[in-house]
């Protein structure tokens, strides 16, 4: 495809995805500290976000964006999975916060994130590959 | 292709990655995260977790 320049930030904005990590937290805040949770959570809201630009960014430019299937169907299967994903991510951090910090580490967080990166990375792929207009402005999560 | 809608392509995807950008921005910024950007984070979590237990689509097209 014709469209590197986008092709590479893109990338680095996913890889900077599986990276996310605050330094610090700020004593007494919601986190009490929890950069682990403080990350996930931030990944989890970014992703959600990304997902409803990436889908409505479809439903908008469809027909053009029908010379490559492949786009609508990950964007129906974004669509449709998104919710379980995230409530798959939800389960695993309910039992996080709530197991004793030294058993924190029998959650993982971030396998519990695996599915999500993974549809982001293909996301991020075909947006780069397909640029027609502009992605809408991403609302908050929620 | 011609060139000039190579061109408008291409300034269409620049675009859709600096809107893109400021989100990963946020992610990867280094330091300490003060109590009310947590807080905000939270809130913004707890929409989250209701919007994954709504039934139905993540964005309804209206078909």
């Amino acid at each position: 495809m014709r469209f590197n320049r986008s092709f590479l930030p893109i990338s680095l904005a996913v890889f900077a995805l599986a990276l996310a990590g605050c330094a610090s937290l700020a004593p007494d805040g919601a986190y009490n500290g929890n950069t682990n949770l403080y990350d996930a959570d931030l990944i989890a809201n970014s992703a959600a976000d990304t997902f409803k630009a990436f889908v409505t960014w479809e439903h908008q430019n469809r027909a053009t964006l029908a010379v490559v299937p492949a786009i609508r169907t990950l964007s129906d299967q974004v669509n449709l999975n998104s919710k379980q994903w995230l409530k798959s991510y939800f389960a695993v951090r309910d039992a996080y916060v709530a197991a004793a910090p030294a058993d924190k580490s029998k959650y993982n967080l971030a396998n519990a994130l695996a599915p999500i990166q993974a549809a982001l990375a293909q996301v991020a792929i075909y947006m780069a590959k397909q640029p027609t207009a502009p992605l809408p402005v991403a609302t908050p999560a929620g | 292709m011609d060139p000039q809608t190579t061109l408008i392509l291409l300034n269409a995807g620049l675009t859709l990655v600096e809107q893109l950008t400021p989100q990963v921005q946020a992610l990867v910024t280094k330091g300490e995260v003060s109590v009310a950007d947590q807080q905000t984070l939270a809130i913004r979590t707890a929409n989250l977790r209701i919007l994954a237990n709504t039934p139905g689509p993540l964005v309804n097209d209206g078909k």
